[in-house]
């Protein structure tokens, strides 16, 4: 395995998110290093990686000694949400933090890039070529100067190659710097994209100090090519192969969202269903799913539960009464975000099943559509014997979105 | 399908084992699906595709509970009768379309060891499952967690 603190060159991961502290990942820092193990394994390059949350710092996390247990670096930044679009900080110091709230997603990015740089960090403009959430458009559209702005993060593993492209040609034009960074959300996305620098690296004082640097000597990678002997991929063109679909929706700031904040916690009945054979047989057939447990009286027989069970999926499909509504006021549009589904005990055909539903959260960030507010919603499903069967969580999103074709 | 009755167990399992299932939603396959649930069956944006033209969407969409179900069904299909879902948490990070070819693909990334579930003596398995479009998106991405039983 090869030593990071010995070496004089380091391939570390800028972006990376967890479960720690951002609300869409499910990657936890150990599992990331356990992952990294299993790279290099396979020949991989990967010295370390930037956890760098969403819209959140938190001064007294410290991953090193775990980092340490893997043979690898685990430094933090964090990803905060501007009027030109995500922008990483490294280098993040209790004073930078003093001058800003963080979880606003409309932060002024000149004073961001120039306040990180004041206190002695730097800040990166994150996956530059991506709609909306990345500065190429925010240059191209409103001519927006990029005052400040030394370095891009122009390989990111969450964007396609033409956006990736469309980065690394801005940082050509404007003479920028570029780094790499999977915005890795979950464990195998890990190091996909990544940064090699031709020093050593320990510490974020040791990152910063190199980004800081004109001379310094670092290039985005992706991960394959760290291999022996490969040859590098090239960079990946801005010239679109397909004209990808975009509607231009959205935009990123404005005023604060109103809800009804005293629906938030509490818990209430929103139905009951009886699961029937019927039931499980539609389920089965819209998914094509022939797992004996499920559609053979026979099998299911001599299975684990004998007898017919629903499939794990089958609970979140049927819909009860209408959940809590905190009666957010914005968007146009309401779309599924992400769901967490827990499964405790099986389900069977006669089971009588109550969801008791809950808000649990609600909060705001911007993506490819521009800006949103989330809706967290739980869900507790009980048998008639009163047992918890499963819960589902739901994050909704509000967006504002216009029909394809009209103008913006 | 055959694949579900084989059972797989705990030992044959590695961090870095990758599987993978095809799946292509018709627009019959989602109104059967969405039959099942009252609500999801009067939005427009699941059968039409003008309706979902005219709520910023490209064309008609596949419910998000839907691809779910499909990551389920790729993870249940693969550790056979004995396993058991624990929890499946996804991001629906962009749209599914109708008629999409859909490749639903899970990846090993953890194995607890030694470790046995809670007194069950089955081991616990973590995946990453994602679902992949021939366009090169990822309309899906998430994380499950399954327990499998030993063998012996």
């Amino acid at each position: 395995m090869p030593d990071p603190l010995s070496e004089n060159t380091t391939y570390l991961d800028l972006h990376v998110h967890s479960a720690d502290g951002s609300d869409d990942a499910g990657g936890t820092v150990e599992g990331y290093l356990k992952w990294i193990t299993a790279r290099r394994a396979h020949g991989l390059r990967i010295d370390g990686f930037v956890v760098t949350e969403h819209r959140r710092f938190d001064p007294d996390r410290d991953y090193s000694a775990l980092a340490a247990r893997y043979g690898a670096i685990v430094l933090r930044g964090v990803e905060v949400e501007t009027d030109i679009g995500h922008v990483l900080v490294f280098g993040v110091t209790p004073e930078f933090l003093s001058r800003f709230d963080l979880t606003s997603i409309s932060l002024p990015s000149e004073e961001v890039f120039r306040a990180a740089w004041e206190t002695g960090g730097v800040a990166v403009g994150a996956h530059a070529g991506r709609p909306r959430i990345g500065c190429v458009e925010h240059v191209d559209e409103r001519g927006v100067t990029l005052e400040g702005v030394h370095v891009l993060e122009a390989l990111n593993g969450g964007s396609n190659d033409y956006e990736n492209g469309r980065a690394f040609d801005l940082a050509d034009a404007r003479g920028l710097r570029a780094v790499g960074g999977s915005d890795a959300h979950f464990v195998s996305a890990l190091g996909g994209c990544l940064t090699r620098f031709d020093r050593a690296i320990h510490t974020v004082d040791d990152l910063v100090a190199a980004l800081r640097d004109p001379a310094a000597a670092y290039t985005p990678i992706y991960l394959e090519d760290t291999a022996e002997g490969v040859e590098p991929r090239p960079r990946p063109s801005g010239t679109p192969v397909l004209q990808p679909f975009s509607s231009g929706q959205g935009t990123l700031g404005g005023d604060v969202i109103e809800y009804d904040r005293s629906v938030v916690g509490r818990e209430v009945l929103v139905g009951s269903f009886e699961v029937t054979r019927e039931l499980i047989a539609s389920f089965c057939q819209a998914l094509d799913e022939r797992n004996p447990l499920y559609t053979d009286e026979a099998f299911a027989a001599q299975g684990p539960h004998g007898g017919i069970i629903a499939p794990p999926g089958i609970i979140q499909a049927v819909r009860m009464g209408p959940a809590p509504n905190p009666g957010v006021k914005f968007g146009s549009s309401t779309m599924m975000a992400g769901q967490l589904h827990e499964y405790y005990l099986p389900v069977r055909p006669g089971d009588t099943i109550e969801g008791f539903a809950q808000v649990r959260e609600v909060y705001e960030k911007t993506g490819r559509s521009g800006r949103m507010v989330f809706v967290v919603r739980r869900t507790r499903f009980a048998n008639q014997h009163g047992e918890d069967v499963a819960a589902l969580q739901t994050t909704s999103v509000h967006r504002e979105m216009r029909p394809v074709g009209e103008a913006e | 399908m055959d694949d579900a009755l084989t059972q797989r167990y705990f030992e044959e399992v590695a961090v870095g084992d990758e599987f993978e299932e095809w799946q292509q939603p018709t627009s019959p396959h989602v109104a059967a699906f969405t039959a099942i649930s009252g609500a999801l069956a009067g939005d427009g944006r699941f059968h039409d595709h003008a309706a979902a033209r005219a709520a910023g969407l490209e064309k008609a969409i596949v419910p998000g509970p839907m691809s779910a179900s499909m990551l389920t069904r790729l993870v249940t299909d693969w550790m056979g009768p004995l396993g058991r879902v624990l929890s499946l948490d996804v991001s629906y990070r962009r749209p599914a379309y109708h008629d999409d070819r859909l490749r639903c693909v899970a990846l090993v990334t953890d194995v607890n060891g030694d470790g046995d579930y809670e007194g069950t003596g089955e081991g616990a398995v973590h995946l990453d499952v994602t679902m992949e479009s021939e366009r090169g998106d990822k309309p899906v991405q998430g994380t499950a967690i399954v327990v499998m039983p030993r063998r012996g």
